[in-house]
């Protein structure tokens, strides 16, 4: 298993320099595998045609040349159209857990990495941010910059307000007529049944889609003692609960929850994810591999 | 009503401590904290009535130990209820229990008079006093305590009390105690138990108190009588057998710490035959020999009597009855008939077993002999018939028998007869054989002479278990081991001879065999000083008497009867014979009155009644004497010396919980006009303290 993979959550979150932070993740993680899934994003013989001013000489068949004296450019096809929406969670909720283990850092960092493997394999990452309000915080392109600004904008980012997935987000997943890859990281608590609209939509412009469930150890497991009032991040909404007495209810509901949700994604053919915040991104970036190279 | 009190009362201060558990309560119920969460989706459907439920949990938590605390206050604080017996309430129902001695000291008068009259006296005041409502019970303690009826008003038991007459046994109270308690025991609640013992605290009815406890619930009472102390004299003992070659004799013992001046009278068959002066010192005893006149065949009866001055008189007079047996018939066949008796061969066996022969006025001995010349034993069997019939015929070493005669011992010995037989220089060996031939215990071989005249051959065992040397069996009987012996035969003993009495290279000396319904002793010595000086011990009359008796044992010669004697109020079973069963026999009591009474189908009369001390004489149909039986005082009745009735108190073991501890006594004490609650609160207590771990559990953080 690559090193830096093992690289905890934790460690990472000390790591304010995303562009540094993902760059890393993804060269330990490429180092680490055995046959690397880059090898094709080279461009591709495509045909010759004949030199006009202006062309690069770089493209010249000196071989072609050589045998008829005469000047022929190669062409190439490049594969790096691919599309890769990254629909990022920012609501409040997802502004839960301490340190590493914060549900929005672990998010804006898988972001960051997906961003960083895209561009490196010359897809054409794309952020949309969702919260209280959905953007299209970056258009997908592919170069080398574009990722540097996905970096810029998600360390920017902030977990505010409540989950709205409304028309305006509808409108975004509209554009994507290309055939692409979408990614998205949220904690799925919505008050309503949008979360899984937008799954619908985004299946329904033929996207590939890749859900990871974000979730803390806090949120799986409720691990206080005794008797508390617990507070809705979101809604500020009070409640008392005894987790001693409600700890294995409590467990239970997260459970069919999360189920519920995998259940929907297997019925829309999308690839379910749930990642724990203490657990390392390796995971992840597998599953994105295997889907990417799937397209 | 009944008050409620404190011995401890300074122990409710404690009741402060109430607030411990509230502190620790209020201390131990935490803030609830405040927890951020990302979403609470999750919680919104949680039971409401699960908190409900913990809230109740948790004040009934409080309320436990509250509750714990306060009875543990109160416990130590040891409360108690009082029963207000003068506020009006109903007079509760007496159940009182008599244990009366009625041991035979009871008759013995002191300076108050006769005990047992006192003790009537006492009781019939007692019962008068008694309300009707109460119930009585009278337990008679004699030789055993008999409940002499259930639970009864007390008129009657007065009227059964009236009728009461003393057993004259020996008591043991604590017999009675037991079934009084046991009686008292089965008492309903709400009912007053007394138990009164009515007794001379004689020392000796005083033993085992330790094993019959009283509880405290009972009320309990001695109404005492008699003396501590009572001069007294008594004849303790009347034996009129005599052992170890002494006369028969009576024993008198002094219970007084004073000398005493009388006489001392003994009478056979109501006929006195010795009346002498009797001074006894204080404390001690003295032994009067007691020659018995000449008294024919048959039952016989003794009394000796003191005559003085005592407490009491019923031990004064002592009975012993005995039997004088018909003596056995034995023929002796003396082969130097008219030669002077010292020359005779069984000079020495005659002696032996008459020793008063020719003697003008002595009294008739255990054996009737007869001398005739050896060819005279068959005419003299032939002749004999009924009560004159031989029981032993003994011969001693004869050089040869008689023709014909051993077909006629032959004859004589199946038909029941003993045949004893000895040995001598002129016994010939063959002849014996072929005469006696299977009538001899065992074939007679060699004639063998000691090896040494300084070694002689001497008895190395004896079997005493037999009738043979039945004499020798008490120690220091005579020495066995003395007598010589230098001449005998070599014998091979016949199939089924005993031998009783064996040399120390085992060569037999006396063996015996069973023919019929008689048996031939032999014995491999001559009945002289020929071959031994036996007849020179005073070992050999004992064993010449011991052998004529198991010689007729299997005829009709009757044994001596063994002396029956017994304590009044004894359960008393005498064996009479098999044939007995179902026989009807005429017990005739010392007060000349006769009852019938039947043996049952072992031949046994059971219990006849031997209440009064005197001679009892049990006749059969036809007015034959079987056997009598003289009933006594207990030795132990005669030493009045009692205790103190605080002696006694003390002694007696007083449980807090009767046999039948109820669980309401358990709880709140036996005594019942006061109940103590502190067992019942430190239970409660220890309950709680059970459970409150269990609640605290499931409501703890």
């Amino acid at each position: 298993m690559p090193s830096t993979l093992a690289i905890d959550a934790r460690t990472l979150a000390a790591i304010d320099d995303l562009s540094l932070l993902a760059g890393s993740i993804v060269e330990g993680f490429i180092a680490g595998l055995h046959r690397s899934p880059f090898l094709g994003y080279s461009t591709e013989f495509s045909a010759y045609r004949a030199y006009t001013q202006g062309d690069n000489l770089r493209h010249v068949d000196w071989k072609v040349w050589a045998r008829s004296d005469e000047f022929y450019v190669k062409q190439f096809e490049d594969d790096t159209n691919l599309c890769g929406q990254i629909f990022l969670d920012t609501s409040k909720s997802m502004d839960f857990g301490d340190g590493g283990a914060n549900k929005f850092h672990y998010g804006r960092v898988l972001a960051a990495v997906l961003a960083e493997v895209m561009v490196r394999q010359h897809d054409a990452p794309g952020l949309v941010l969702f919260g209280e309000n959905a953007r299209q915080a970056v258009p997908p392109h592919a170069s080398r910059h574009h990722a540097d600004e996905i970096f810029h904008l998600l360390s920017q980012a902030q977990a505010l307000g409540g989950t709205r997935i409304d028309q305006r987000l509808f409108r975004i997943v509209e554009t994507m007529t290309r055939r692409g890859i979408a990614v998205v990281i949220s904690d799925f608590f919505t008050t309503d049944d949008a979360a899984r609209q937008l799954l619908r939509q985004l299946r329904a412009q033929r996207q590939e889609i890749i859900v990871f469930h974000i979730l803390s150890p806090e949120e799986l497991d409720l691990p206080y003692e005794g008797e508390s009032i617990f507070e809705d991040l979101e809604s500020s909404e009070q409640i008392p609960v005894h987790t001693d007495d409600f700890r294995k209810e409590y467990r239970r509901r997260i459970s069919a929850f999360c189920d519920e949700l995998q259940k929907e994604c297997v019925g829309l053919e999308i690839e379910y994810q749930l990642l724990r915040t203490d657990a390392p991104l390796d995971v992840a970036l597998t599953q994105y591999l295997e889907r990417r190279a799937a397209v | 009503m009944p008050g409620l009190f404190f011995i401890n009362s300074l122990m409710l201060a404690g009741l402060a401590g109430l607030g411990i558990p509230v502190l620790i309560h209020l201390l131990l119920r935490r803030r609830k904290k405040k927890l951020v969460f990302s979403t609470i989706r999750f919680f919104q459907q949680q039971d409401e009535q699960s908190s409900r439920r913990r809230k109740l949990r948790n004040w009934l938590l409080l309320a436990m130990r509250l509750l714990i605390v306060a009875l543990l206050v109160l416990a130590f604080a040891r409360p108690f209820s009082r029963q207000n017996q003068a506020s009006g309430t109903a007079r509760k129902q007496r159940r009182v229990v008599f244990v009366i001695d009625s041991s035979a000291s009871m008759l013995a008068n002191g300076t108050a008079g006769q005990r047992w009259a006192q003790a009537k006296s006492q009781m019939q005041k007692e019962l008068s006093a008694m309300q009707p409502g109460d119930l009585v019970v009278l337990i008679e303690c004699g030789s055993h305590a008999n409940v002499l009826a259930g639970f009864a008003p007390p008129a009657a038991a007065a009227r059964t009390l009236q009728d009461l007459a003393p057993a004259l046994g020996t008591s043991t109270l604590s017999d009675g105690l037991q079934q009084a308690v046991r009686l008292l025991s089965g008492s309903p609640a709400g009912s007053d138990s007394a138990l009164y013992l009515v007794t001379d605290l004689q020392k000796s009815a005083c033993r085992g108190l330790s094993s019959s406890p009283v509880p405290q619930a009972i009320d309990f009472r001695i109404m005492s009588v008699g003396d501590v102390s009572s001069p007294n004299l008594a004849i303790s003992k009347l034996d009129t057998q005599g052992h170890d070659g002494t006369l028969p004799q009576a024993s008198v013992v002094s219970f007084s710490d004073e000398d005493a001046v009388g006489r001392v009278q003994f009478a056979a068959d109501g006929a006195t035959f010795l009346d002498q002066p009797l001074t006894l010192k204080a404390g001690a005893s003295t032994n009067i020999a007691v020659p018995l006149p000449a008294l024919k065949p048959g039952w016989h009866s003794v009394m000796a009597q003191v005559k003085v001055r005592d407490s009491m008189e019923l031990d004064n007079t002592r009975y012993a009855a005995f039997v004088v047996p018909e003596p056995a018939r034995v023929l002796i066949a003396e082969p130097r008939i008219g030669a002077r008796s010292f020359e005779q061969a069984t000079f020495f066996l005659s002696a032996a077993l008459d020793p008063t022969k020719d003697s003008t006025n002595a009294l008739p001995g255990p054996f009737h002999l007869q001398q005739v010349s050896p060819e005279q034993i068959p005419g003299a069997l032939d002749s004999a018939n009924g009560s004159s019939s031989w029981n032993v015929v003994v011969i001693p070493g004869l050089k040869s028998l008689p023709p014909g005669s051993g077909s006629r011992l032959a004859r004589f010995v199946r038909d029941g007869g003993g045949l004893v037989l000895f040995l001598s220089d002129d016994v010939s060996a063959n002849h014996y054989n072929s005469e006696l031939g299977d009538l001899l215990p065992a074939r007679i071989g060699a004639l063998e002479q000691s090896p040494d005249i300084n070694t002689p051959w001497r008895i190395a065992f004896v079997d005493t278990n037999s009738t043979v040397f039945s004499a020798f069996r008490t120690p220091n009987s005579g020495d066995l081991r003395i007598p010589e012996f230098n001449q005998r035969y070599s014998l091979q003993p016949a199939d089924g001879a005993s031998r009783f009495c064996f040399f120390d290279d085992g060569t037999p000396l006396v063996i015996a065999k069973n023919i019929g319904k008689g048996r031939v002793v032999l014995v491999n010595t001559s009945p002289d000083t020929a071959w031994t000086d036996w007849a020179k011990h005073k070992t050999f009359v004992p064993f010449v008497h011991s052998l004529a008796r198991f010689a007729a044992q299997n005829s009709t010669h009757e044994e001596p009867g063994q002396m029956i004697a017994c304590s009044a109020g004894d359960d008393l079973e005498l064996q009479i014979n098999q044939q007995a069963d179902g026989s009807e026999f005429v017990l005739k009591r010392p007060d000349a009155k006769e009852v019938k009474i039947a043996a049952d189908k072992q031949g046994r009369v059971r219990d006849p009644g031997v209440a009064m001390p005197g001679i009892y004489s049990l006749r059969n149909k036809v007015g034959k004497e079987i056997l009598r039986v003289a009933v006594n005082i207990p030795e132990q009745e005669s030493n009045l010396d009692a205790i103190r009735p605080n002696d006694f108190t003390q002694q007696l073991v007083r449980n807090q919980d009767s046999q039948k501890q109820t669980l309401a006594s358990g709880l709140f004490g036996a005594k019942k006009d006061q109940r103590e609650f502190w067992t019942a609160l430190l239970l409660g207590a220890l309950v709680l303290l059970l459970v409150e771990p269990f609640i605290a559990n499931r409501t703890s953080i």
